[in-house]
């Protein structure tokens, strides 16, 4: 069966979002431009195994202080670095695992690497790896981004 | 939350409105239990606050929600557990021994919505009583809504639903994965009948059943519409038979042929003087 | 009753934390496995484990192999709560010896409805 993959994408992260943030996130067409919009921060995890590549959550540093606070049950203003990074690790894992049940073969195994949270330009790269989807979401004035990336078979 | 009666009769006028569900007086409770999570989340103070609103909702997105919220219905599988632990201890052995000469079981979910129950009843007895493999079973599932008859048959769940008072040794063995969604194997799904049915409306022709279940649907209704109801089920029923209500109803007041039997948070009426 | 929550990010530890509390439970959290396995050693079987998967040091799914080949564990109750939801990778938390298996994203419902299976009924 042909699995659209930014159905499912879209579908697991208003999930992750509502059940683990109590947020509302919809899918948008506005393109997400991080360079005027301040520090953007990118979560992700690889996928390995019999599909390789990786999952990637670019989110605004003010949204992910947002999720932080509500999953650490803070203010915003005593939100620390550590808990931003904490927060968008778990989503990005979360969204990740969801994404990773779906695009592999059920009798091949597959495993997801430990997430890891940096500051992006949004130009962050992975060389050797292409994009395969994309879905773009809003949350009130914040956008952010879930890409799933595929390693290219170097083969072909 | 506290809900005045004015906003009550507010509130109920535009959910009969829009869904043509009742809520009479009396079911204060039930919109109070449905909205307050919904005022905590849209963050107005009190009900009160978030009934203001909902006459100032030009584009009716609010009012929507609280429609929503009002009648949408909260399932999972082995809801309330205790009704399933009675019919799967004593109900249905006891059915199982005054049948086995018939070898023949029928069985209505009154109320299937989008299958929970009527799958954890048929997972509970291919589970647990093998020997019914070579009986007769009917079992007819039915609900209002065209659109869950039709999720009921395809019987395909998302990751939430199926995080939902499954056991995962179960949906290990009776589900297949198919991308993102979740579904009941062909073999259970083929053992269910399902019906569009109204319970307050004229009911088609059906067979006596041994096992009527009847959970959580009662209160939609006004009170003459629940005591037609239940004395329909009464007639549908063999005279020996079961029929579960949802923890919190009675039949008290209502018809008083019912007799509640003594289990435990499980709703298990029988007709009186049935031995 | 008590309960043991095992995952490497310190916010699930609390959410899941809370969840528990508010059901009743004494909690004791870690954030791995060999360290869920230090806390066994010093506070003793609990009533419930909840198990994330994929961790550092050592991952849920070893913890579970590990504790079950120890007999005083026998009765405590091993539940996975893990972004893992593979068909095949339920099964095999299941054989291992984890008495139940919940699918992240969670909510506090399903945690309760997931206790009350395994006979740990907040009521």
């Amino acid at each position: 069966m042909e699995i659209d993959y930014n159905t499912e994408i879209q579908r697991y992260t208003s999930d992750i979002w509502e059940q683990i943030l109590g947020l509302e996130v919809t899918p948008t067409q506005e393109s997400f431009n991080p360079a005027e919009k301040g520090i953007t921060l990118v979560g992700c995890v690889q996928i390995m195994g019999s599909w390789e590549g990786s999952v990637e959550l670019l989110c605004p540093a003010e949204l992910a202080k947002k999720a932080a606070s509500i999953m650490f049950g803070t203010n915003m203003n005593e939100t620390s670095q550590e808990d931003i990074k904490d927060a968008l690790g778990e989503l990005t894992n979360m969204t990740g695992g969801n994404i990773k049940s779906i695009i592999h073969d059920e009798d091949q195994e597959c495993y997801l690497s430990l997430p890891a949270v940096a500051e992006s330009d949004n130009q962050m790269h992975v060389p050797g790896t292409r994009e395969v989807a994309k879905a773009t979401f809003k949350h009130e004035k914040h956008l952010f981004v879930v890409r799933l990336m595929k390693k290219i078979d170097k083969k072909k | 939350m506290a809900l005045n009666p004015g906003d009550f009769e507010y509130i109920s006028k535009i959910v009969r409105e829009q869904s043509a569900i009742v809520l009479e007086k009396g079911k204060e409770y039930l919109v109070e239990a449905r909205l307050t999570p919904l005022a905590t989340s849209e963050n107005f103070k009190s009900i009160a606050d978030l009934a203001q609103q909902m006459k100032r909702d030009v584009g009716g997105k609010l009012i929507a929600k609280v429609v929503e919220a009002m009648t949408t219905n909260e399932t999972s599988f082995f809801r309330d557990i205790h009704p399933f632990e009675v019919l799967k201890n004593t109900i249905i052995p006891e059915l199982i021994q005054k049948r086995e000469s018939q070898k023949k079981l029928s069985i209505w979910c009154g109320a299937s919505s989008s299958g929970q129950e009527p799958y954890t009843l048929a997972m509970l007895l291919t589970e647990n009583f093998p020997q019914l493999k070579n009986w007769k079973i009917d079992f007819i599932a039915s609900d209002i809504s065209t659109e869950m008859q039709k999720r009921c048959q395809e019987g395909v769940y998302s990751q939430l639903e199926i995080n939902r008072g499954l056991p995962a040794m179960l949906m290990v063995k009776y589900f297949q994965r198919n991308g993102a969604q979740w579904q009941i194997k062909p073999e259970l799904r083929q053992m269910i009948d399902f019906r569009i049915l109204n319970l307050s409306g004229r009911w088609p022709l059906m067979p006596k059943f041994d096992l009527v279940m009847m959970r959580n649907v009662l209160i939609y209704f006004d009170v003459p519409t629940k005591k037609e109801i239940l004395r329909k089920v009464r007639e549908n029923l063999y005279p020996d038979g079961y029929v579960f209500l949802g923890a919190a109803e009675t039949t008290l007041n209502l018809d008083d042929k019912y007799e509640r039997m003594n289990f435990k948070q499980s709703g298990c009426y029988r007709i009186k003087d049935c031995l | 009753m008590r309960a043991l929550v095992i995952d490497d990010s310190r916010a699930i530890r609390l959410i899941l934390g809370q969840v528990m509390k508010k059901l009743g439970f004494e909690v004791v959290d870690a954030g791995d496995g060999q360290e869920a396995l230090n806390k066994l050693k010093s506070d003793g079987p609990f009533d419930i484990a909840l198990v994330d998967w994929n961790m550092p040091v050592m991952n849920g799914y070893d913890f579970v192999v590990n504790t079950r080949k120890d007999s005083q564990y026998n009765d405590m109750r091993l539940m996975m709560v893990t972004t893992e939801t593979e068909m095949a990778q339920v099964v095999k938390a299941l054989e291992a010896g984890a008495n139940e298996y919940v699918m992240k994203p969670f909510t506090k419902e399903m945690i309760a409805e997931k206790l009350t299976l395994l006979g740990l009924s907040p009521e």
